[in-house]
């Protein structure tokens, strides 16, 4: 135990790292910012038989997680993925498989589930607009009912891995209310534009619907009621991003830790200086707060707990600005060096920035907190 | 020279299983410890909080339920540490004796360590029968982050020591029984190797003690004059010129009590598993002064929350890893830090929400918008540079600040001043 994880988690996290240590070093990440997919293949499927995308899939369909805790488990990887700004799919097709597990029909779930368990399915999720990272009313798509199915129309953005997905969950909009549709990626009329990405190491593309027919096998949930589910899938993505941003966090200050102890400038090492090294002092604390916060929302939103709508929120708000700041600083404390496209810190330092806007940035989850306070009344002195 | 103390026991049964122990506390508490009041200070040092904790701590005693963890030849129970978890859930929700804290917290661990066989017989069953409160003679006028500089002089006499010098910081230093204090008996060797521990009587001769007032107008903190205090030669702590190696397990007890949530009930400043609430009152007044629907406003009331929570998250989680070994004792130091950084960005919040309010407000109305932005978070209890260093030299390794005061004889140092 460490943490409040179980030797099982400790070992899925030392098996998790040694992996991508091995197979994605930073270097071999370098090598894929040119390449239009952006991630290994293989990688993905060693990842698959470690169960880095099995732990939201019921066990019925080739799944399971190693503590039957699949958020925690899925967090762990999400560290261990940023502390080496690794590439690919696998946390948004754990989303997509939590929001599939969740309210996909037995059909459905039997025929996509088991290829996500075994990687064979690389998923990803359409929720966000051009304009807007986080749609608080109308969806971006909106589906039109279509004899036994629907028609889907309009413009999707800031989606992951798009490229490379073989199915996309498309959150949508409908008269009644928000549906979900789960679409194979060469459904006709689904387009896919590429982005030019902050990034380096991620892939982002609009997707455009224009008259894409849905079959009803393809709803997921119920249409019109698919607004729980939706809200589900986003309180995970907002754990998984923060505990990815914790890793790159955690890495980004190793390195410049290190680094003052190695330098030496005016006789000395320059992490003796008060002046720098109280800053580190500083990051170490707002980092041990990321992992904190984001521990406590991985158990909350795992657990259902009262506050899993809160928990998530106040992680993205904390993790999402104290990162930023962080790997910034840890940029300025390295000196030229840090300048330098050769030197990695720059990678953590875009994955951080990144991950604070997608999904919507600290202020947006800062005032959902107080419409979700107004909402369960806790404005009338009443803590939730 | 050394009397065999005699030590009381209390009324408890020989041997007794966690259920049997947590029923008997369950049962007593209800009947004669008062339920912990929402809202109530954490410390109350006034006669009224400092005669209450002593009563409560005397229940404890007199239900056999005192000392739950502490060996029973120096009054404690002798039990096991699921009987003291058992304790800390049960005593959840009544009023614990926070003024005792440092005793327990402090003292006690420290006594135990270090101390001679009297003075644990003497002093740990007096804590435990509620009978004296204590407080720590450490920081000084002269310096307080630089501990091991103090100027406080203890020169031997005829059967003990004469002390002379100031004390300042004193926790319910006006309320106490008994001090736990570090003094210098040799100034020719480096400033760390010529320090005493002592237990010192308050009602000694030539103590003076006088609250200090703060800028927020609170007076928990006093400060006291020594002048040719006498203490016998078995009040020292350990050895003579070894009281930084007792300074050293006090401070880590003390700090891993902050990282427990200091209570001696153990709940408070954790956050329970019930999860993250958010408290109104800032909320309430927006609305009050018709800002609510200010998305900025509505911002900075979220980031509030924020704020709070990420604090209640991290102590739990820091709480937790100190005590499992997880993080070392250095760890302690970000929740101080952070408590410190917390402190004055909930200050700015306050005034940027509460506006004009914070500088005058309805009489009568308690309103306190202006009073976190005046607050002392980052210095009481150690100065949010001291957690810096403890993080960055004792958590991440970064190499000391170079200087001599280590290795030169105390009387060569240029000594702590402050401006007159």
């Amino acid at each position: 135990m460490a943490f409040g994880l179980s030797e099982d988690q400790e070992l899925f996290r030392t098996t998790c790292r040694r992996a991508l240590q091995e197979r994605a070093p930073v270097e071999r990440v370098r090598e894929l910012v040119e390449d239009p997919a952006g991630f290994d293949r293989a990688t993905w499927t060693a990842g698959a038989e470690l169960g880095w995308t099995a732990m939201f899939v019921p066990e019925e369909h080739g799944g399971g997680s190693v503590s039957g805790e699949a958020l925690v488990d899925a967090a762990i990887v999400a560290e261990e993925f940023g502390r080496l700004v690794h590439p690919g799919p696998a946390l948004v097709t754990n989303v997509v498989a939590a929001g599939l597990a969740r309210a996909a029909s037995p059909e459905l779930a039997e025929r996509v589930l088991p290829g996500i368990a075994a990687g064979d399915v690389v998923a990803t999720w359409a929720l966000a607009g051009p304009d807007d990272p986080l749609p608080s009313g109308d969806l971006p798509v909106r589906a039109t009912a279509d004899g036994a199915g629907y028609v889907l129309d309009g413009v999707a953005s800031y989606v992951p891995d798009a490229a490379v997905a073989d199915v996309v969950l498309v959150s949508a909009t409908t008269p009644d209310g928000p549906a979900q549709f789960l679409l194979p990626r060469d459904t006709p009329g689904v387009e896919v534009e590429p982005l030019e990405t902050l990034d380096l190491a991620r892939r982002l593309a609009t997707v455009r619907f224009t008259g894409v027919r849905a079959g009803a096998g393809t709803l997921v949930g119920a249409a019109g009621g698919a607004a729980a589910d939706i809200e589900h899938q986003l309180r995970v993505a907002l754990v998984l991003q923060c505990a990815e941003t914790t890793g790159a966090t955690a890495r980004g200050l190793e390195m410049t830790v290190q680094y003052a102890k190695d330098r030496v400038a005016f006789g000395r090492p320059i992490g003796s200086y008060q002046a720098l090294k109280h800053r580190m002092a500083d990051h170490r604390m707002w980092l041990e707060g990321s992992a904190a916060i984001t521990g406590h929302a991985a158990r909350a939103v795992q657990l259902d707990r009262p506050d899993a709508a809160i928990a998530p929120r106040v992680a993205k708000a904390h993790v999402g600005r104290r990162s930023t700041v962080t790997l910034h600083d840890c940029v300025q404390l390295h000196g030229g060096i840090g300048m330098t496209w050769e030197y990695d810190l720059h990678l953590y330092f875009r994955r951080a920035i990144s991950n604070e806007v997608l999904y919507g940035g600290p202020e947006l989850h800062q005032r959902a907190l107080v419409d979700i306070a107004e909402r369960n009344g806790i404005a009338e002195g009443t803590a939730a | 020279m050394t009397e065999q103390v005699e030590v009381p026991r209390q009324e408890a049964p020989e041997q007794e299983t966690v259920a049997e122990f947590r029923a008997r506390a369950r049962a007593w508490l209800a009947a004669h410890v008062p339920r912990e009041v929402a809202g109530e200070p954490f410390l109350q040092w006034d006669d009224e909080g400092v005669a209450r904790d002593r009563v409560i701590q005397r229940a404890l005693w007199d239900g056999g339920i005192a000392g739950v963890h502490l060996p029973r030849e120096y009054g404690g129970l002798g039990l096991s540490a699921a009987h003291q978890e058992a304790f800390r859930e049960e005593a959840a929700e009544y009023r614990m004796p926070e003024d005792f804290g440092n005793a327990f917290n402090v003292v006690v661990p420290t006594l135990l360590a270090h101390g001679s066989e009297e003075l644990k017989r003497r002093h740990v069953p007096a804590i435990l029968r509620g009978e004296h409160i204590w407080c720590q003679f450490l920081s000084e006028p002269s310096g307080g982050s630089d501990l091991a500089g103090l100027l406080t002089r203890a020169e031997p006499t005829v059967g003990g020591f004469v002390l002379n010098g100031a004390k300042i910081w004193t926790t319910g230093g006006n309320y106490s029984d008994w001090a736990i204090c570090l003094a210098r008996t040799n100034p020719d060797v480096p400033k760390h190797a010529g320090l005493t521990m002592f237990v010192v009587d308050m009602r000694s001769p030539g103590i003076t003690v006088a609250p200090v007032r703060l800028l927020d107008g609170t007076a928990d903190f006093c400060q006291e004059h020594i002048d040719d205090v006498f203490v016998p030669e078995g009040n020292v702590v350990g050895e003579v010129d070894d009281g930084w190696r007792v300074a050293t397990t006090l401070m880590v007890n003390e700090r891993s009590a902050i990282g427990r949530g200091w209570s001696l009930g153990g709940q408070r400043g954790q956050q329970a598993d019930t999860g993250i609430g958010l408290d109104a009152d800032l909320l309430d007044l927006a609305r009050e002064l018709g800002r609510d629907r200010d998305p900025g406003v509505r911002g900075l009331i979220g980031e509030r929350w924020v704020l709070e929570a990420v604090m209640a998250a991290t102590t739990k989680r820091v709480g937790a890893a100190l005590a499992a070994g997880d993080l070392p004792g250095p760890a302690a130091a970000i929740l101080k830090a952070m408590a410190g950084a917390v402190g004055p960005r909930r200050g700015e919040i306050d005034l940027a929400v509460a506006g004009a309010r914070a500088a005058a407000w309805p009489a009568g109305s308690g309103e306190r918008w202006g009073f976190h932005r005046l607050s002392s978070h980052g210095i009481g209890g150690g100065t949010t540079e001291m957690q810096r260093n403890a993080i960055a030299e004792r958590l991440l390794g970064l190499p000391r600040e170079p200087s001599d005061d280590r290795v030169v004889p105390f009387r060569q140092l240029r000594q702590n001043t402050r401006p007159a």
